[in-house]
């Protein structure tokens, strides 16, 4: 049995040795380090690592620091240093006097003898009371030599000031005194051998209160404070050696003070002043704060691997390190990321589409999760809670691409690059969110992958028209159909787009009233003869309208048997608005007439329109009769009248044949009248004429009819450029120029365009002529077509002239002429005019010579040499005379006339010496 | 020979000789080329000389067609004679 107990108790003290192995304790202290956490051979998943150690020391001396080691860099070295205490660890002796106690605080075991002090209440729970006589505490121990620094500290309470020697502390000899007495005064007093004594003069010794009272020497000077604050300062150097320290007596002759102390501190180093007010607490007193046992926690970056252990100091001065220490290990496994979406080819998204992405990360550590998008990055929320994340983002033009990132808490950091493609990606679309009744509307598209796209508006299919991959559809809105409508588009019949929503307002035309104020157009009416005003009512008249093409249209009727000055229409919305008026008005005194005008465009800016009534007395009847070749009567023909009123062509007349062919008008006899005569199938007729006959007959589709005006007269038409021939490959300007100086020209427009009627560019004026141009790069062959036209009061006439596109050859006649042209424009022989005119002068003069001697010789019969030769001759003179025949440039030894006249004579000689010796 | 048959012989051989006429154009075409650039036809900085040079080569061509037309035309009236 004894055997098994100390077997057991050898097991508890190997225990004891393996986990408390404190390396240099050298003051009979022992000590044990424990390494809480982490673990050994952990692997940390974040390089933020937690490091946990106890530390617990035996023998009296408190811990002062405790210390973190690694060797992450090879070497063993305290990365991380916790002070624990360095005001009562560096205390070489503190009595804190409670329950009766001298026990050295600081476990240095500097004994504190009693001397008749009786235990009393102190700043800090207990304290001494010294009655002021006999009483007295000594520390024996203690020992301060020559000029060491040195600091103490404690608390008194005096119950009286005394009389002169009453000590608080004094050593023998002499050597370091206090005394609340200064000779005479209550002031403290404060006394080292060889410094002037320090007499704290604003330092009153108070009675009744706690006071603390610190002497110090730092080693230069010796200075007095009460409650913290200095009282007084000398230099000196010290002298004398303190074997001990009685505190209520004079160690020499036992003269005792009366009070009571408490916290007694001796240093071996001067507290700082900040140390001193954290002894002061306030007046409260700091309590010993020591502790012989601790734990530590520090958090450190780890960036690899590594060993750690833990190391203390104490009091006494002594450190330690762990004898055994661990390993930690870091993570350096990446995050993975597995995309789920987008991937691969999806069906169908548009561009401000969202795009949903669906990604899933794996890590024992994951930090954070993120992707960057054009360039943005966006965190992905919510990745820390759950490993399978879906989030929303809205899809760029050209840009089906991200990259997904992840990192652990480590640091450890992980992406992925995927792309996708969509079989239909919607790149725009295009359309009005609001629009009207009778609108034309356009709905377009564009989009990636579709071979045909069908319109589903407000669920009716409607083709489009591809160009590309955009996708076009014209719409006019149907009257009636308010509110959204619904836009879809069906690609390939296979995949809708998404819907968006066009909402459809209602057109309005009225006669103004409070719900319709902006008006588009005032009717008024004037006397045709003299243009006065009239009042006038309209005993029927309709208004169709519309805001797109006119294939749908809305109607509005109007009847109103009251005459009115005028009459004003509104509109809504505020836009172009195209109304065809339809109106029969009348006036006292004034048959009715017909108002029937094609379609205007009528906007906010108001449109006057006035009408004129014909008085009974001032007009006759008139009565067209229209018929054909074959003299049968033609009804549904168009007669428009109109004459000048004002200087401006003012419509009298309008109406439309009946089916005998006739219609008639009140018109006034005195004006000439211009009537067209219109329908389709028959040429339009165009008469001028004074309605003075009661019945006219017009014949349709004839030639006969003198009242057919020339519109030709006065026309002036250039076509540019010149001729039937351009060439290829060149940029031209094509023109067209009109004139008139008999007509007004109303309109007047050109296409140009390629045989097979392809337009390359079209254009028109509404001006009295002008020119149309066009600048184009002709063609490599073939033709270029320009069509032109031109409109004189309603008559359209037109024109049409064809360039042949040619080829010039590099060895053709047409490449010598444009060569001479490019030799003569670069002034070939000067012939651009800087020579003096020495060039024209040369051609003249060879124009003189052949043609002054070839007509002689012709006209004269002129055979001989020598004859021909003294013709020249004189011609040459006489040319030689006038300065024209040139010397070159560059030619200055010979006068070329002069030379020409010598070589002329000489010819002559030659002549008739041959002739006379033939 | 007849006349009948001495014009289609004329024809023939007027025609035969404006295609063999026509077959040497390559053949000149590419002296034309070697001659303007000699004279840097192309340069309108070159003397009046050479531009008065490069005009008679480009006229090489039209006047050999014209010489071809001409003995084209030329047997076919002396062989309608």
């Amino acid at each position: 049995m004894k055997r098994l107990f100390f077997l057991v108790a050898c097991i508890m003290i190997l225990g004891l040795v393996s986990s408390s192995v404190w390396g240099s304790i050298g003051s009979g202290d022992d000590a044990e380090i424990v390494l809480n956490f982490p673990i050994d051979n952990n692997i940390e998943l974040s390089n933020n690592v937690l490091f946990n150690c106890s530390a617990n020391i035996t023998g009296g001396a408190i811990i002062t620091n405790m210390s973190l080691f690694t060797n992450e860099s090879g070497i063993w070295e305290a990365k991380n240093t916790t002070i624990l205490d360095t005001l009562f660890s560096n205390a070489i002796a503190y009595y804190q006097l409670d329950g009766n106690s001298f026990v050295d605080t600081t476990g240095n075991g500097n004994t504190l003898v009693n001397t008749g002090t009786t235990n009393s209440t102190g700043i800090l729970i207990d304290g001494r009371d010294l009655s002021g006589s006999g009483q007295w505490v000594t520390t024996p121990d203690l020992h301060i030599d020559g000029a060491s620094e040195r600091t103490i500290n404690f608390w008194i309470n005096l119950d009286n000031i005394g009389q002169d020697g009453d000590d608080v502390m004094h050593t023998a000899s002499d050597v370091m005194v206090l005394s609340p007495y200064d000779f005479g005064a209550t002031n403290w007093r404060y006394v080292i051998n060889g410094i002037t004594p320090i007499s704290g003069s604003d330092a009153t010794a108070d009675v009744g209160v706690w006071t603390m009272i610190t002497m110090n020497y730092n080693g230069t000077h010796a200075n007095l404070f009460r409650n913290g604050v200095n009282m007084g300062s000398n230099a000196g150097t010290p002298s004398g050696v303190i074997t001990a320290f009685r505190i209520g007596a004079n160690v020499a002759d036992v003269t005792e003070i009366d009070g009571q102390i408490d916290e007694i501190g001796f240093w071996n180093s001067t507290l700082t002043d900040a140390e001193l007010l954290e002894l002061y607490n306030s007046g409260n007193s700091l309590k010993f704060s020591g502790s012989n046992s601790g734990t530590q926690t520090w958090t450190r970056i780890i960036s690899e691997s590594t060993l750690w252990a833990c190391g203390a100091c104490d009091s006494d001065g002594d450190c330690g390190l762990t004898a055994t220490n661990r390993t930690i290990y870091v993570d350096t496994t990446l995050p993975q990321i597995t995309v789920q979406s987008p991937s691969g080819t999806t069906d169908y998204n548009y561009i401000g589409g969202n795009e949903t992405l669906n990604v899933t990360f794996d890590d024992n550590g994951l930090d954070m999760c993120w992707y960057n998008y054009n360039g943005t990055n966006i965190t992905i929320d919510g990745c820390l809670t759950g490993t399978s994340n879906s989030t929303n983002f809205t899809l760029e033009s050209d840009n089906t691409n991200m990259t997904i990132y992840s990192n652990d808490s480590f640091g450890n950091e992980n992406s992925t690059f995927i792309n996708w493609t969509y079989t239909y990606l919607e790149n725009n679309r295009t359309y009005n969110t609001t629009s009207y009744e009778t609108a034309g509307e356009t709905f377009s598209i564009n989009v990636e992958g579709a071979s045909s796209v069908t319109l589903l508006y407000n669920g009716t299919s409607y083709t489009t028209t591809k160009s590309g991959n955009d996708f076009t559809r014209t719409l006019q809105m149907p009257i009636g159909k308010l509110g959204n409508h619904k836009i879809i588009f069906s690609l390939d019949e296979t995949q809708s787009s998404y819907t968006s929503y066009q909402n459809v307002l209602e057109v309005m035309f009225t006669l103004c009233n409070s719900n319709y104020t902006t008006k588009f157009l005032n009717i008024s009416f004037k006397d045709e003869t003299n243009s006065s005003a009239l009042t006038a009512s309209i005993p029927t008249s309709t208004f169709n309208y519309y805001l797109g093409d006119g294939t749908v249209y809305k109607t509005y009727t109007y009847i109103n048997n009251t005459e009115n000055t005028n009459y004003e229409f509104c509109a809504s919305p505020n836009r172009i608005l195209y109304v065809d008026p339809y109106i029969q008005y009348k006036s006292s005194g004034y048959p009715q007439r017909i108002y029937d005008q094609s379609a205007v465009s009528l906007s906010n800016t108001i449109t006057n329109t006035i009408l004129y009534l014909l008085s009974s007395v001032d007009g006759i009847y008139v009565t067209f009769q229209v018929i054909n070749l074959a003299e049968q009567g033609i009804g549904g023909v168009t007669i428009l009248g109109t004459r000048l009123i004002e200087g401006v062509t003012t419509t009298v007349a309008q109406g439309i044949t009946g089916a005998d062919g006739s219609s008639t008008f009140w018109l006034n006899p005195d004006f000439a009248h211009i009537f067209t005569f219109t329908k389709t199938g028959y040429s339009t007729l165009n008469k001028s004429l004074t309605p003075t006959q009661s019945t006219y007959t017009v014949t349709l589709g004839g030639s006969t009819d003198v009242g057919v005006d020339d519109y030709s007269q006065g026309i002036s038409i250039t076509t540019i450029p010149e001729g039937t021939n351009v060439l290829y490959n060149t940029s031209y300007l094509f023109n067209y120029t009109i004139s008139s100086s008999f007509w007004t020209i109303d309109e007047f427009g050109a296409t140009l365009k390629y045989p097979n009627g392809t337009i390359i560019n079209s254009s028109s004026l509404t001006t009295n002529g002008g020119t149309i141009s066009f600048n184009f790069m002709t063609p490599l062959n073939g033709s270029v077509v320009m069509d032109y036209y031109y409109i004189v009061n309603s008559t359209y006439t037109n024109g049409t002239t064809t360039w042949k596109v040619y080829k010039s050859s590099d060895y053709s006649i047409s490449y010598l002429l444009n060569h001479i042209t490019t030799y003569v424009n670069a002034n070939l022989f000067g012939i651009l005019g800087d020579d003096d005119g020495y060039f024209a002068k040369a051609i003249i003069s060879l124009l003189l010579i052949i043609m002054f001697s070839g007509m002689i010789s012709y006209r004269y019969g002129l055979a001989s040499e020598s004859a021909v030769s003294a013709l020249i001759f004189g011609i040459v003179f006489f040319l030689n005379y006038f300065n024209f025949i040139p010397t070159p440039e560059g030619v200055t030894f010979v006068n070329v006339g002069d030379f020409l006249v010598m070589i002329t004579a000489l010819l002559i000689i030659a002549a008739i010496f041959r002739e006379e010796t033939r | 020979m007849n006349k009948r048959g001495s014009m289609i012989f004329g024809i023939t051989i007027g025609i035969f000789i404006y295609i063999m006429g026509v077959l040497m154009l390559p053949f000149i075409i590419d002296d034309i080329d070697t001659a303007r650039d000699a004279f840097s036809c192309s340069d309108t900085t070159i003397t009046d000389g050479n531009k008065i040079n490069c005009l008679i080569t480009d006229l090489t061509i039209p006047y050999f067609i014209l010489f071809f037309v001409s003995l084209l035309l030329g047997f076919v009236a002396g062989s309608i004679k």
